[in-house]
């Protein structure tokens, strides 16, 4: 990927201002006439209901729970007739036993396709394409695309290493190797194309122990999504995602052939006959304006750095779960502060900063700081007067512009701090690690899966966050307090200056827009709005 | 109780809004007023995002708000509503979108070779920028995301405007979490692509 990094915020920024911030006029009505025409679809009887749950999930779950009491009851009535037929099975070493534990089983078979050794596969997809990849078993995976189930000679190869993916392609005429960096796992590819996902909002279940192209499988449901699970692999063999039809067709992989064992070295060497060039010279050939490649800024490869442990001695909660009800309520309700967040993504870097100034009394004021240098001015989001507005930079004639975000909800008119991931569900259960200090401050480890939070011992608040990757992803996400402060900001700093422009809707480049878009005739400077106590 | 019960027990308007979801399923219109009130802003820019265009957004939003009053009452858990309704306006505007499509592949096919049928996406005008920005602007931002694919153009909306977890998106979407994350990571990346291009 040769893009330019953008930070969340300029994405937002972005994006709010290009598209509508309100509704059509008149749309609210003409909805309330119409569902004033409209009846309801009442619900059938409590456990039926459920089968026709409107929310996809829960109906599936629903399905899900009718299918299992169906499938007991069959179970039951073949019960003898299984015990007849055991013996002609094969016998059986542990891994054909069924997994107690339906949902770890699955992430651990994902999380071995990290593991995989040497090994070729072709996936079918129903209606679709059909794919060839070959792992050498040290990091190099291939790819042979073909259209068509039936194309005797792939359309597409590619070579997919950690962080690079590799392709053919023509470069003003001439064949050349293009190399496009910033890639992600090269075995996450894979998981992928078999449909092997780890992730169900509804509960898993065990289908059974089953055969595919002579491979033992565990099959697996949950929800839309079922899964034959190959014992040695952990690869999908088969897998069907069936969405709401309503939102789009079945997706469905059929693994055809499957082989474990050293693959030819060839296959994963580029084509010798051809030039190699980044994937920067390359997106530059298509680009008409562009007249030579971009040269990003090089990734600053930010290492994570984790805190060092709390000297001392100091006492972990005894009841978790209430810990952290009382860490998220705290968050709540908060008194006049100031905090600096940091947030990077490391390796590569992509950092910020979130500036917050709260008066404990609803008006907030959040600095998102991209430029630290400062040559850059931050994106300020103030609210005050119960109003949330943004800034623009400047009108032409120098004046600060800002948008009306609109009415601030109750439910935003707290200090904003982020609880960084505290407030997940955890299945696993959050684990206490100890104590480290963060911001020179014991704080408690708290640990759940791939997410590490460090809790204020005295503060009792978040104070930083890591997401760690799991073996097939490669970024880890860190926002961490660099500074923190409990006392009343500048009431300065929670009014819009004397000389703001307010634009009621859309922003464009130093102008409001109107509906369509088009700049609006700038209005007068907009008085401050009064304090809100 | 579980964390997630756990954060809605302390924010009174998650809780405030539940209240409403309940009252609405009972029929009441009243309350279904309120709901559309605080989300029929951020609904129809999801739809305009899949749809760049004003009049089918409306459509769309109106469909979707009609529809999601008639299933209401199958809604069992008030909690998942916020993505209920996305999805619902998401599928009214991608069926819009697709119904156009296919009424332009009939329509405005060209006549004789050279002839050029309406773009699909606004139009790309490569000579519209000729030198690389280092700060991208706001606009260059807006015309990039207009190239984007309608399903990666929705992600960044639900994620970067309306600041919707991921957790939600997902239900939203149909799909797993974890497609989610790699979802939105792939139209960001295509973003910064697309920007690339718009430089």
């Amino acid at each position: 990927m040769s893009g330019r990094a953008l930070t969340d915020a300029q994405i937002a920024a972005a994006l709010r201002a290009h598209l509508p911030q309100r509704a059509q006029a008149g749309i609210e009505d003409r909805i309330l006439d119409e569902v004033a025409r409209t009846a309801q679809d009442r619900p059938l009887p409590k456990f039926v209901a459920g089968l026709w749950d409107a929310d996809p999930t829960a109906r599936r779950r629903y399905q899900l729970i009718a299918a299992t009491l169906l499938v007991a009851l069959t179970l039951a009535a073949v019960a003898g007739v299984g015990a007849l037929l055991q013996d002609k099975r094969l016998p059986d070493p542990l891994s054909l036993e069924p997994p107690t534990d339906v949902r770890a089983y699955v992430v651990d078979a994902y999380e071995g396709v990290a593991e995989l050794p040497a090994l070729s596969i072709t996936i079918v997809e129903v209606e679709g394409t059909k794919t060839r990849w070959t792992y050498n078993g040290t990091g190099v995976l291939r790819l042979d695309h073909y259209f068509s189930p039936n194309d005797p000679e792939p359309g597409l190869m590619r070579l997919y290493t950690d962080g690079v993916m590799a392709e053919e392609a023509d470069l003003g005429g001439e064949q050349v190797w293009v190399e496009h960096g910033q890639q992600g796992k090269a075995l996450a590819e894979l998981a992928m194309a078999t449909g092997l996902s780890t992730f169900c909002q509804a509960d898993w279940a065990y289908v059974g122990l089953e055969y595919l192209i002579g491979r033992p499988v565990h099959r697996v449901k949950c929800g839309g999504l079922e899964m034959w699970l190959d014992i040695e692999t952990g690869l999908a063999l088969r897998s069907i995602n069936a969405q709401d039809p309503a939102i789009g067709p079945t997706i469905e992989f059929t693994v055809v052939q499957l082989e474990i064992g050293p693959q030819p070295a060839e296959l994963f060497l580029p084509p010798s006959d051809r030039r190699t060039v980044s994937g920067d010279v390359y997106d530059c050939s298509l680009d008409p304006a562009c007249e030579s490649p971009s040269v990003e800024p090089a990734p600053s490869m930010r290492p994570v750095v984790t805190p060092p442990p709390a000297p001392g001695d100091h006492a972990a909660p005894s009841d978790l779960a209430g810990f952290i009800a009382d860490v998220l309520a705290t968050h709540e309700g908060l008194p006049p502060l100031e905090m600096l967040v940091e947030e990077y993504r490391s390796p590569f870097g992509m950092d910020a900063q979130r500036r917050t100034f709260f008066d404990g009394s609803g008006r907030r004021r959040q600095e998102h700081i991209f430029d630290p240098s400062g040559a850059r001015p931050p994106t300020v989001y103030l609210t005050t007067g119960g109003r949330t507005y943004e800034s623009y930079g400047l009108t032409e004639d120098g004046r600060t512009l800002w948008q009306d975000l609109g009415p601030s909800p109750v439910a935003e008119s707290g200090p904003d701090v982020p609880t960084l991931g505290l407030g997940e569900p955890c299945s696993e259960g959050w684990e206490h690690r100890g104590f480290d200090l963060v911001v020179g401050r014991p704080a408690h480890h708290l640990v759940c899966r791939y997410l590490e939070i460090w809790v204020d011992d005295g503060w009792r608040l978040v104070v930083r966050s890591q997401r760690n990757p799991d073996p097939l992803d490669f970024m880890t996400f860190v926002r961490e307090v660099q500074e923190f402060r409990f006392e009343q900001p500048p009431a300065a700093l929670f009014e819009l200056p004397e000389d703001a422009v307010v634009c009621p809707g859309r922003v464009g480049d130093g102008v409001c827009l109107d509906d369509t878009g088009n700049p609006m005739p700038l209005p007068g400077a907009s008085p401050s709005p009064s304090p809100s106590g | 109780m579980t964390v997630d019960a756990l954060t809605r027990a302390a924010n009174p308007a998650l809780s405030a809004d539940e209240a409403l979801v309940r009252r609405a399923r009972n029929g009441d219109a009243a309350a279904f007023e309120q709901l559309l009130g605080t989300r029929i802003d951020r609904c129809y820019r999801l739809a305009w995002s899949i749809l760049s265009n004003d009049a089918d957004a409306a459509d769309a939003t109106q469909e979707a708000f009609v529809l999601a009053w008639r299933q209401l009452p199958r809604l069992r858990d008030p909690a998942v509503f916020d993505g209920w309704l996305n999805r619902i306006v998401a599928n009214a505007a991608l069926m819009a979108r697709r119904h156009r499509v296919r009424l332009r592949e009939v329509s405005v096919r060209p006549a004789f070779p050279g002839d050029t049928a309406e773009p699909l996406e606004p139009p790309y005008d490569p000579l519209a920028r000729t030198a690389i920005d280092n700060v991208p602007d706001n606009d260059a931002i807006g015309r990039a995301f207009d190239r984007l694919r309608p399903q990666e153009r929705m992600i960044l909306v639900l994620h970067h405007v309306d600041e919707r977890p991921v957790a939600e998106i997902a239900r939203s979407l149909g799909v797993p979490v974890g497609t989610a994350k790699w979802r939105l990571h792939a139209a960001r990346a295509a973003l910064e692509k697309a920007l690339e291009a718009e430089a």
